[in-house]
């Protein structure tokens, strides 16, 4: 026999081998693709979307450098160009462009439905060379807008709301502009607000016009406050025009404040990154989880099949054939469901590249998007699979191939099994006759098996909890949010104003004469950073009076003390703060300039005195005293009021939107339902992830119930030979099969707790720092969990009942095995 | 009173798209009290007859009584129930229940028969087959001996006035063959029909009748040639 002919007909036995479990094998083999082909794809997310994002980013000239005065300050447009003149390098700028980016409400109302949300103008050259904008619908801006109410609309928030590609806004002050096109920009990928984060395209629009039209909007005419800059990528170049921009803007604008941002620390640029890598490294687990499921199942099959290959191997070794011989054949079935996986997981993986690629685009609609299939990652899950199938072969074949030839052949009852752990059970009776007490015995019968199973459900379980866990997670939290934000109040709206103002002046008394308002108590808030042995944090601080009858903080631990300056932080500012009840804060704020030409950075420090209950990390409360201590006594920026009887919230901020000291009038849980409603998109990526985890779950299950059926068949046969029926049959396995589910999604459900645990408490926190997450898993979760790890196992067996009725009952009570 | 009783039963097969006749026009009657032993060759079809008289098997042509109850067109489910409460079996491989223990494996036979008091039955079973102190062990702890004895005595806490055994020693040492053989001879004198198939010719010896059957014909219906012996002058 020639070497072609060998192989050749070993391939043949080996695909006759395949096909007597040909439904088996494509189980697993599907299971394998699924496992492969989610591993490719879902380990290939991080490297589109860093991609994805770095293009889009070189493509629309992002800054490296904001230079923003402190809010409410403006200078002379050329102002702060001409301070570049300082940068000893000129050529370490290789761009500038001056902006003016002014708050203001803008309301997008059309038809029955009301959109009145705080917003901004950003005002730039039409043709930037820094930031430019991503004309997505509509036409971009041209030379011929300068100065003309036209803007265009920041994307993501008008495709929140389904806006036309064109039409009519009104801003705060009763202002109006067209705009003639939705635009995305660097800074705005991820739209992020003042207090929000993440998701904030629900609650939050940004128009962007020509500079004279910001300028002419806003009454500032002539005037600017940003520099946005592109800086040479030379080591150290950032930091040299930082500093010697900051030195020479000290000279050039005395008592004015200004703070720097550079462009990664930005957050839009900061997030898609962080995000890209904190959901990676979840997505990593859940691909690993899904590979090893496959395995866990790969392995049960080849197992069976080599325990059903156990006399021919024993009469192989008998008749003098080697051990590595002898090994051809079931190598050859784990090479085949290798092979068959790995096939299965092209498809597999294009379908989930596919939808992964549409999640990223909803999530983050990038003008650029880089999402090829990663061949390198594909071979990467392909090798995987290969290597797990290979290796669910060599572990049970080794122990085949260890016994001695008489073992292998010996038939009856010299063959007859150890029953596994059976023996834990000796002694106990469960109710029920015989019949009653199989199920328990055959779970603990092949703990192997019954091992691998459960490991393989129990992934598929932990994958569904993890996933539905962080998004109850979102919600407890919110929820504990939204009920603070509205405690005493489900009607409290917030209204910011552009600058703080003396408590008696007349657009406050104005707006308090408002017959739509009716109760009202005004507030500071400020924009601070919170520092303590060398630690620090963003946050707003909020001037408020702790019994306020409209609203006060709830506070889970301290005071917030009336006569004596006091400060109230997050659970989870004190965590990252290394601080508690007692200890100093540092506290920079924006105050206004004696002159109240603008505002400037002073610093005080106050004593921490209570934590709020507010899972937000960047709200902090302060009282009077120390506003006082702060020279900010009397100063009022937000009030929160209630509409007047049989008046409603839209009432209020219709009326409000023609006052122009008003920037925002929203809910006071405004944030936290954007916030939801962003969460609410992630709905798909479960109900989708869910789905495959069931079918995966359902696979693994059938694999198990078919390898138990047939390994049963003389068992079966034998109580049909005593008249046991199909369906009583069917029923045990049933049983059999819930013990086994139950058990996978006990184990599931603590390994799904563990990695819930680390994306909140390890990932999460590096994502979205601002949220003190509430881990929680809801009790539709833990239905969730149980669906897919007993409800499929335990159905699984039904799947069976044909080949049951299928038995060739005398037959298989001879049969010798 | 006859328990089974067989009436020009003939049983086709069609394997690889040729017929082929198990059993042709084969009648026969026995009678409680009565050890019958079926001997012939490999495919001549003693286990297609036993297998039709368990009710494992239908005949493609012919009537089939047993326990009085005309099993030979009757349905799926009545033939279930006739197996529950007409027929019990005692195989060559045995077929216990891996996971059960040896009183598990008897008190099975009584529990699907519905008798009452189940455990306490096949405890005394147990004890009939010589294995009262054996309950607690799992069948890979028996020796092959002893699992045809938890085999029989499953079989025979379930009650039926009919015991059909294929192959009963085949394989077990000689030893072993003559007590299970001991076992399965008693069982006739308790007012049950036993239907024991072999090719071992010197088991036939022990027979109140041997029925022989070659090529799905039955060639012999008659008490063992040369008288009926004791199990203790058996030898093979």
């Amino acid at each position: 026999m020639s070497r072609w002919q060998r192989l050749s007909l070993w391939l043949r036995w080996g695909l006759r081998d395949a096909r007597r479990r040909w439904l088996q094998v494509l189980s697993i083999a599907l299971l394998l693709g699924l496992g492969v082909g989610m591993y490719s794809a879902m380990s290939s997310m991080g490297s589109w979307r860093t991609a994805s994002a770095d293009a889009s980013f070189a493509a629309l000239q992002m800054h490296d450098l904001r230079l923003s005065l402190t809010p409410g300050s403006f200078v002379a447009q050329g102002k702060l160009s001409r301070a570049l003149a300082v940068i000893a390098d000129h050529r370490l700028v290789t761009a500038a462009e001056e902006r003016l980016v002014i708050p203001t409400q803008i309301d997008a109302s059309g038809g029955r439905r009301s959109i009145i949300v705080p917003g901004r103008i950003v005002g730039a050259d039409v043709q930037p060379t820094v930031d430019r904008l991503a004309t997505v619908r509509g036409r971009p801006l041209r030379t011929a807008d300068n100065g003309l109410p036209v803007v265009q609309l920041e994307r993501n928030f008008a495709k929140h709301y389904g806006l036309a590609g064109a039409g009519t806004l009104r801003l705060g002050g009763g202002r109006q502009v067209r705009y003639i096109g939705q635009a995305l920009a660097p800074e705005y990928f991820i739209v992020t607000a003042p207090g929000a984060d993440f998701g904030a395209e629900a609650s939050f629009a940004v128009l962007f016009g020509s500079l004279p039209t910001a300028q002419r909007l806003s009454g500032q005419r002539g005037r600017v406050n940003e520099l946005v800059l592109r800086v040479k990528p030379d080591r150290g170049a950032l930091a040299a025009v930082q500093s010697e921009l900051g030195r020479g803007l000290r000279v050039a604008l005395p008592g004015i404040g200004f703070t720097f941002t550079r462009g990664s620390q930005e957050a839009a640029r900061r997030l898609i990154y962080e995000d890209a890598q904190g959901d990676q490294q979840m997505m990593d687990i859940f691909a690993a989880l899904l590979l090893g499921a496959a395995a866990f199942a790969a392995f049960n099959l080849v197992s069976r099949t080599i325990e059903a290959q156990r006399r021919e191997i024993g009469i192989g070794m008998a008749l003098g054939v080697r051990r590595r011989v002898l090994a051809r054949r079931p190598l050859l079935l784990g090479g085949q469901v290798a092979v068959l996986g790995i096939a299965l997981g092209i498809p597999a993986g294009f379908a989930a590249n596919a939808w992964l690629r549409s999640v990223m685009q909803s999530f983050v609609p990038l003008p650029v998007l880089r999402t090829p299939m990663q061949v390198g990652v594909f071979a990467e899950g392909a090798a995987l699979g290969l290597v797990v199938s290979m290796l669910a072969t060599a572990i049970p074949l080794r122990r085949a191939l260890a016994v001695t030839p008489d073992e292998a052949i010996s038939v009856g009852a010299r063959a007859a099994k150890s029953s596994g752990l059976v023996w834990m059970t000796r002694g106990l009776r469960l109710p029920g006759g015989s019949l009653s007490n199989m199920p328990l015995r055959n779970v603990l019968r092949a703990p192997r098996r019954t091992l691998m199973t459960v490991l393989g459900i129990g992934a598929v379980v932990a994958i569904t909890l993890a996933l539905a866990g962080v998004i109850d997670s979102f919600n407890t939290t919110l929820d504990a949010s939204r009920a603070e934000a509205l405690a005493g109040s489900g009607q409290r709206l917030t209204v910011d104003l552009a600058t703080p103002q003396p408590r008696d002046s007349a657009p406050l008394r104005g707006m308090i004469a408002s017959p739509v308002i009716g109760a009202v108590q005004p507030s500071l808030r400020l924009p601070v950073t919170l520092s303590a042995g060398g630690r620090q944090l963003g946050a707003f601080l909020e001037v408020v009076a702790i019994h306020g009858r409209l609203w006060h903080p709830t506070l889970r631990v301290g005071t917030l003390p009336a006569a004596r300056p006091g400060l109230v932080i997050a659970e989870r500012a004190a965590q990252d703060l290394h601080v508690r009840i007692g200890d100093l804060l540092e506290v920079r704020y924006p105050a206004p300039t004696p002159a109240r030409r603008g505002y400037q950075l002073a610093s005080a420090t106050l004593p921490i005195t209570g934590i709020h209950a507010n899972p937000m990390r960047f709200l902090a409360y302060t009282n009077q005293s120390a506003a006082i201590r702060m020279q900010l006594g009397g100063l009022v920026d937000r009030l929160s009021v209630t509409p007047t009887s049989g008046r409603t919230a839209d009432d209020v901020r219709r009326a409000l939107l023609a006052v122009p000291a008003v920037t925002a009038v929203q809910g006071a849980a405004a944030m936290t339902d954007a916030f939801r409603q962003t969460m609410s998109q992630f709905t798909d990526v479960l109900v989708v992830t869910v789905a495959i985890a069931m079918i995966m779950a359902l696979l693994i299950a059938y694999n198990s119930a078919a390898i138990n059926a047939e390994e049963r068949t003389r068992e079966h046969a034998t109580m049909f030979a005593y008249g046991i029926s199909p369906g009583r049959v069917i029923g045990g396995n049933v049983v059999e099969a819930l013990l086994t589910g139950t058990l996978a999604t006990v184990v599931g459900v603590a390994v799904g707790y563990g990695i819930l645990r680390w994306v909140v408490d390890v990932s999460m926190r590096e994502t979205l720092p601002d949220l003190g997450f509430l881990i929680s898993i809801s009790t539709g979760t833990l239905a969730l969990a149980a669906l897919a790890g007993i409800l499929g196992v335990t159905l699984a067996p039904l799947l069976t009942l044909g080949r049951l009725r299928r038995i060739d009952v005398p037959s298989a009570l001879r049969v010798v095995e | 009173m006859a328990l089974v009783e067989l009436s020009g039963v003939t049983r086709r097969y069609t394997v690889g798209g040729s017929e082929v006749v198990a059993l042709s026009d084969v009648s026969l009657r026995v009678r409680a009290e009565e050890f019958v032993v079926v001997l012939g060759p490999s495919g001549s079809g003693k286990t297609t007859l036993l297998n039709i008289i368990g009710a494992l098997d239908s005949p493609s042509a012919g009537r089939v009584i047993v326990a009085g109850q005309d099993i030979s067109r009757a349905s799926r489910r009545a033939l279930f129930a006739f197996r529950r409460h007409g027929v019990s079996f005692v195989f060559q491989t045995f077929n216990l229940f891996p996971a059960l223990t040896a009183l598990e494996n008897v008190e099975f036979g009584a529990d699907v028969a519905g008798r009452a008091n189940a455990r306490l039955l096949a405890g005394e079973m147990l004890e009939r087959v010589g294995l009262g102190r054996r309950g607690a062990h799992f069948p890979h702890e028996l020796s092959g001996g002893e699992q045809q004895r938890v085999s029989i005595a499953r079989a025979l806490a379930s009650g039926n006035p009919i015991l059909l055994a294929d192959e009963p020693t085949g394989e077990l040492d000689f030893q072993t063959g003559i007590q299970i053989l001991e076992l399965l001879h008693a069982q006739a004198h308790t007012g049950r029909a036993v239907l024991v198939v072999t090719h071992n010719r010197e088991i036939a010896r022990v027979a109140d009748r041997v029925i022989e059957l070659s090529s799905g014909h039955l060639v012999r219906d008659e008490p063992p040639e040369g008288g009926q012996v004791e199990i203790t002058d058996l030898r093979w």
